[in-house]
């Protein structure tokens, strides 16, 4: 087999195995109880625990609002 | 490859040598390390630019790029604002605004069960249908419009440019909508590792063509995107928590930072500075976001970034199942978690979900306290590259630059990005109705675009890296046992100061304030 002949087969068979576990194996896991539970709990919540930072997370607009709404911080309010 | 005593400044390397990555295997432990440019390119034997060509260096070039990103999007919040915004910001009524380029600029939504939800869901009986099409469309137009100018600008062909990006952008659309599964999402696997992946499946299979490479620019992204972030550090946050948390976020940290990194050079003797920092400070400060932002101002390469990355997720999805689970068995108060928790784990996502697990308190404290950590990567990036240019780059006499070779070797972006944050921190805390114009300029477009383009960077470290580049990291366990001290350093003195902090000197202050 040709060096380029490979090089496409290990690719299919890595489009393969990704396709695989993103069609297949992760939405059966999706759908067991605890994890179902799981991300709706963190959906009602507005947390997405792969935010790379504040800004991408829905849970801090209202802490936020709060926190700023006070004035400063915590130990201004003596 | 640098030679020693002729290494041009940061991001003074153009595109075109960019364009041209090579993979380079060689990671000599003295080698002048350099962020993500690959070594083999002719071009990198090329002379200096004058200095009269700094306005078109590919730092200033990511600046310009920004700057003009930034500026529209404010332009477009600024000039939707309706007539009695201002009166009722003022008389401190509640008023949101939405920017108006937010539908046209997007990214693959999340999905459960069939990846086309990322893309199209029809309405439900309780939700709209959602279409992020027109927002995926929009973000390749503006960034290909725009980088293929800039391509121009710095002298390489916009048209090669053009040719290849389709693909690396359809490469990176794939990887944000395998980050878009929820089980991926609720484990804390970010985009950023499928990036690595669906580029690494290319370039060790049928390898990266040579023909993509024009659009394969991950230092001009990343730089790109650092400039939109900074945007995103707003000053004026950091005292969201007053003095505990300031205590907590950024005595602690830098305190860790500095004291991994001399356990990583003179305990461990890590031959790489770069991968010692850059470890160091995605494990004290927050995760993928700094390790991007010190691995550029530091100059490492890119499989250093790609393993301190692979280190911090690994460690971060661990620390948010066990921590809570320790926090509830030891009886700590919801407050002392939080701060525990907001003060270790990494990422800012995990941080928000273990501490929800506590409790809204404990959400509250240890999401505030990671945003309080956020805004440190300005200051991270900055002294890492003072330092990096000032010490670890000095020439080998050991003579100290002056502060014309200082700025000279300063990696410009830097500048951009801390800019970025100090402007927008003045317009979110002074500006009539600032926090809801810089916030739905923030959650409207730049964060989206700042998002994609650290998603091309990657996919670009993918595709420029071979799998057996980065198996002599691993040998030795070095940058593991860095990690492991790092963060059980972090975790002692984190739980410490938290303690002192919200326990003991402000106990009653914050009690009264989070009842």
């Amino acid at each position: 087999m040709s060096k380029n002949a490979a090089g496409v087969v290990r690719l299919a068979a890595a489009s393969l195995v990704l396709g695989l576990i993103w069609c297949v194996a992760l939405p059966q896991f999706a759908a067991t109880p605890r994890m179902h539970a799981r991300i709706e709990w963190l959906e009602e919540r507005g947390i997405d625990p792969s935010a790379m930072y504040y800004t991408e997370l829905e849970a801090m607009r209202p802490i936020l609002r709060r926190l700023e709404g006070h004035g400063t911080g915590v130990c201004s309010r003596d | 490859m640098y030679r020693s005593g002729s290494t041009p400044p940061h991001g003074e390397v153009g595109l075109l040598n960019l364009a041209a990555n090579h993979i380079s295997n060689n990671i000599e432990p003295t080698r002048q390390s350099q962020f993500v440019n690959d070594t083999n390119s002719p071009a990198s034997e090329s002379p200096e630019p004058h200095r009269s060509d700094v306005r078109v260096s590919e730092d200033w070039l990511a600046i310009w790029c920004a700057g003009i990103l930034l500026i529209i999007s404010l332009a477009a919040v600024w000039l939707s604002v309706p007539d009695e915004f201002t009166a009722r910001s003022t008389a401190g009524e509640e008023v949101s605004l939405t920017s108006p380029l937010k539908g046209w600029l997007g990214k693959p939504g999340k999905w459960t069960e069939s990846p086309v939800d990322a893309f199209y869901r029809p309405a439900t009986e309780t939700l709209p249908a959602t279409n992020t099409l027109w927002g995926i469309g929009g973000v390749f137009v503006v960034i290909a419009v725009l980088f293929a100018v800039a391509t121009r600008i710095h002298g390489a062909s916009a048209g090669a440019f053009l040719k290849a990006f389709p693909l690396v952008f359809l490469l990176a659309t794939l990887a944000y909508t395998m980050a878009g599964q929820t089980v991926v999402k609720a484990y804390n696997l970010e985009y950023a590792l499928w990036a690595l992946l669906v580029g690494l499946v290319i370039s060790n299979t049928i390898g990266t063509p040579t023909w993509l490479k024009p659009a394969v620019l991950t230092e001009f992204y990343i730089k790109t995107g650092l400039v939109l972030l900074g945007a995103e550090v707003l000053m004026s946050r950091l005292m969201a928590l007053g003095v505990p948390g300031i205590f907590v976020a950024w005595v602690v940290t830098p305190i860790v930072l500095v004291t991994t990194y001399i356990f990583g050079q003179k305990v461990l003797k890590i031959p790489s500075k770069s991968l010692n920092m850059v470890i160091s400070a995605d494990m004290s400060v927050c995760g993928v976001s700094a390790a991007i932002a010190t691995a550029a101002a530091c100059k490492a390469k890119k499989e250093e970034l790609s393993l301190a990355i692979g280190l911090s997720l690994s460690f971060t999805v661990v620390m948010m199942i066990i921590m809570p689970a320790v926090i509830k068995a030891t009886g700590m108060s919801e407050i002392l978690g939080g701060a525990w928790l907001g003060g270790t784990i990494d990422s800012t996502g995990a941080v928000a979900a273990a501490g929800a697990t506590l409790g809204d308190r404990a959400l509250e404290v240890a999401a505030t306290v990671k945003m309080i950590q956020n805004i440190l990567i300005g200051v991270t990036a900055f002294c890492v590259a003072i330092y990096w240019v000032t010490f670890v780059e000095r020439d080998p006499t050991g003579q100290r630059p002056g502060i014309s070779e200082v700025w000279h070797r300063f990696p410009k972006f830097v500048l951009g990005f801390i800019g970025a944050s100090i402007l927008f921190s003045l317009l979110h805390a002074n500006l009539a109705g600032g926090p809801e114009i810089v916030d739905a300029m923030i959650s409207g477009s730049t964060k989206t675009l700042r998002g994609w383009f650290f998603c091309l960077a990657f996919v670009s470290i993918g595709l420029g890296t071979n799998f057996q580049a980065l198996m002599p990291y691993f040998r030795g366990g070095k940058p593991l046992m860095l990690y492991a001290f790092g963060q059980t350093l972090n975790l002692t003195l984190t739980l410490l100061m938290a303690w002192l902090m919200f326990e003991v000197v402000f106990r009653e202050t914050v009690q009264g304030v989070m009842p």
